[in-house]
């Protein structure tokens, strides 16, 4: 039949009232004043308006639609292939939903109550919780948090080839290192006891875990010229520790992570937990909070009396040899810009004593070399 | 009005059909991108285009069943459940931190906080089909489901601590009573089903599953379990941590080429094993249901969902193989570009990063994608499929004797949220 056609008004079908799952044949004539359904012999049982006239399925494959009337529980199945096309032509509506919806309005107040709810978390509640962090956790807690995370970021720095010597513990180096670290840590006021550990990776970074623990890696000791370089950076994660950036971090970020997790459909937002591992690697604490730990490892060493001038430069050098953009990590990334960071460690006054003898420093760049 | 009578459906016997109509595969494509791209909100909608279509495709008497949910409904459903799973559960976290002082308390609070979610997803799941039901219908009449979700729930929780106690063995009976409760409690239009199955029934097959599963880490374990007896090993089960005694290599042990390969045969056996059941099972309890003088038959055999089992397992073993030949071409020829690169330092580590990352993650969505229409197209459809045409509904005359339920309907659906219902 060729389309130019007008297509049939008035099709066999079968339909059911909507009261009980039997079926009638039926004949259904579409009009100007709708859809009439009516007996074989003629006698009428419907007349659905042409705005109230549904599509509810098909076309099947072989061309067969069902109908319903909008808001009614009748059917109207039609097997004929012109049906929908005339019905396309009369019914504008065909296609609409059947009006058993809820509406728009109760999402609308229910979405408000949802994103309210999650709003009050993450704006409210977690940073809350995060800022009194030290008061509701327990140090056991934090500890094996950060040996946790310690692990995690071990698995995912350590080259291969040194999974068996993972964590560097020559005798002479760690014994030099606690020399750098007894001044400065004399002036803290932790929860717990410092525990720093050197890490056998290229990476150029320094990490403060939650439980008062630092992972320093190999990279960083390389690129140190001498022992105040080094304090500078141990102070500055000591400082981090001191205000609590990691706990913090910690909690803020998983709570969030957890939160992402449900709206997304996880109820037990396990893929959150194991995000908030990686995300000490990668994030910074925030400018505020790099600045804090500078001005923390600045005080920390005059008060141990040591010269801060190679501090700031350290970060000059940074700056000059890997440039801002170029180092992936947190401790060194561009919060704030390094070369201003050596400014301000430069402002501090001069003079003051080397951390570590010649002799203890060689120690310590050794740390990693085996026993 | 005339009340409607005479022509009905046509014989003593009507066989369930399903027509299988075209665009599944565009579907599950339009559904697996939008909830991509949407971050997970669009899961609603696609469940419920997912549902229209299966639905449609299951004929009776010549008439297909309609699903009329909308996807405006689950996901209202949803923003219910997170305004109030959000907090609980940050609630809870609080509690339990708070607690860490004292071991037994904080235990406690894990403790009724899991039970809780378990017990939720119970609730969920019984709500869930309630709310499938609700939005079914054929000939314009409704199903639905009555009963208690808390009786539900007990009946859960009873006999889920009956087959823990006996280490799976009474798993048919717990399988059987649940159905029973859902089945008896299942309504079309004013009738409702009523079935008659006993635990026992199942007893058989279930043993050939455990069997199944028993053997092979019977045959791994015991050869070596003089070996496994060994100080450290039993040191490492009991207290979880390496013990000073240093445990025997893999290679060491009297068959360690038994504890390589059975347990892995033990869970390939097993997974089929189940499959195997769950339709058996159905066979079951679907021959045991009667709809008022209506009685259903089902023909379906385990051993169909077994081959249907292994032909994805045949179509995800040649995606891995795919997989394999894409990432050695790409290996070939990104390898040699980025170390002359690295050598030429003409790029920043950064970038080689940046375009990795831009290779994989289309890489990673079309792998998710293509597994996803082979685990429908191959797996769930077929045995759908499968269910349904090996139904038959004897005494189908009696169907024009079935009136539209005077119930008020079920309003949201709730469980739909977390992605817990199958389909």
């Amino acid at each position: 039949m060729a389309l130019s056609e007008p297509p049939r008004l008035a099709w066999p079908g079968r339909y059911s009232d909507g009261r009980t799952a039997a079926f009638i044949r039926v004949e259904a004539r579409i009009g100007e004043d709708g859809l009439s359904i009516a007996d074989e012999d003629g006698t009428r049982r419907e007349n659905w308006r042409r705005d109230e006239v549904r599509l509810v399925d098909g076309p099947d494959a072989s061309g067969a639609i069902r109908l319903g009337r909008r808001g009614g529980d009748a059917r109207l199945s039609v097997a004929d292939g012109d049906a929908l096309r005339a019905l396309e032509l009369h019914c504008a509506s065909l296609r609409k939903s059947m009006g058993n919806e809820s509406s728009w309005r109760v999402v609308a107040i229910w979405s408000g109550a949802a994103l309210a709810a999650l709003a009050f978390l993450i704006f409210g509640l977690i940073p809350f919780l995060a800022d009194h962090a030290s008061e509701w956790v327990s140090p056991r807690l934090e500890t094996q948090l950060g040996d946790q995370l310690a692990d995690f970021i071990m698995r995912f720095t350590v080259a291969s080839e040194d999974k068996d010597h993972a964590e560097c513990t020559n005798a002479r180096g760690r014994a030099a290192l606690g020399q750098l670290i007894a001044p400065l840590e004399a002036e803290l006021a932790l929860r717990d006891k410092l525990r720093v550990r050197v890490i056998n990776s290229k990476m150029l970074n320094a990490i403060a875990l939650p439980g008062d623990e630092i992972l320093v890696f190999k990279g960083l000791i390389d690129f140190t010229r001498e022992p105040n370089e080094l304090a500078g950076v141990l102070g500055h994660e000591m400082g981090h520790l001191q205000l609590e950036h990691p706990m913090r971090l910690v909690i803020r970020e998983s709570g969030t992570a957890f939160l992402i997790g449900l709206v997304m459909g996880d109820i037990f937002g396990g893929s959150a937990i194991s995000l908030a591992g990686t995300e000490l690697l990668v994030t910074s604490f925030g400018r505020d909070a790099e600045s804090a730990a500078d001005a923390q490892a600045v005080t920390l060493m005059r008060e141990a009396g040591l010269d801060v001038a190679p501090f700031g430069a350290f970060f000059a050098r940074l700056n000059a040899e890997k440039g801002d953009g170029d180092i992936p990590i947190p401790f060194l990334r561009t919060h704030p810009p390094n070369d201003q960071r050596a400014k301000l460690i430069q402002a501090a006054p001069a003079g003051g004593a080397q951390a570590l003898t010649q002799a203890a420093w060689r120690d310590l760049k050794a740390i990693c070399d085996p026993d | 009005m005339a009340e409607l009578t005479g022509v009905v459906g046509t014989a003593a016997h009507e066989r369930v059909g399903y027509e299988g109509r075209r665009g599944l595969v565009g579907l599950l494509s339009k559904n697996y991108f939008l909830t991509l791209i949407t971050i997970g909100i669009y899961r609603f909608w696609a469940a419920t285009r997912l549902r229209r279509y299966l639905w449609s495709n299951i004929r009776i008497g010549g008439d297909g069943l309609e699903y009329t949910g909308t996807g405006r409904e689950l996901f209202l459903g949803f923003l219910v459940a997170l305004a109030v799973l959000a907090p609980l559960s940050i609630a809870y976290i609080l509690a339990y931190r708070l607690s860490l002082g004292s071991p037994v308390l904080a235990a406690s609070i894990q403790g009724v906080y899991f039970l809780a979610l378990f017990i939720f997803m119970q609730v969920a799941l019984f709500r869930s089909r309630r709310y499938r039901l609700s939005r079914t219908t054929w000939r314009g009449i409704y199903a639905s489901q009555t009963g208690s979700t808390w009786h539900y729930c007990g009946l859960f929780l009873g006999y889920g601590l009956l087959t823990v106690v006996t280490l799976g063995v009474a798993l048919p009976w717990m399988h059987v009573a649940l159905a029973r409760y859902k089945l008896n409690n299942t309504c079309f239009g004013n009738r409702s089903m009523h079935v008659e199955a006993k635990g026992s029934a199942l007893f058989g097959r279930w043993l050939v599953v455990m069997a199944v599963i028993a053997i092979p880490l019977a045959l791994a374990i015991v050869p070596n379990l003089s070996a496994l007896l060994h100080p450290a090993y039993v040191d490492i089960a009991v207290t979880g941590k390496k013990s000073a005694a240093a445990a025997p290599k893999m290679l060491e042990l009297p068959h360690p080429i038994l504890l390589a390969i059975f347990p892995a045969l033990s869970v390939i056996l097993g997974v089929l094993a189940l499959i195997w059941y769950r339709i058996e099972a159905f066979r079951y309890l679907a021959s045991r249901v009667g709809l008022g003088t209506m009685q259903l038959n089902s023909d379906a055999r385990g051993m169909i969902g077994v081959g249907q089992v292994l032909l994805f397992g045949l179509g995800m073993i040649g995606l891995s193989i795919a997989m394999g030949l894409v990432f050695a071409v790409l290996g070939v020829i990104a390898v040699p570009i980025v170390k002359a690169a690295i050598v030429g330092k003409t790029i920043a580590p950064q970038t080689i990063g940046l375009v990795a990352v831009a290779v994989m993650l289309p890489v990673y969505v079309i792998l998710l994608w293509v597994i996803q229409l082979i685990t429908y197209c191959w797996l769930w459809i077929p045995i759908i499929k499968h269910l349904a045409t090996t139904l038959d509904i004897t005494n189908f005359a009696a169907v024009s004797d079935i009136a539209q339920s005077t119930q008020p309907r079920q309003k949201l659906g709730i469980a739909d949220s977390f992605e817990l219902g199958a389909f």
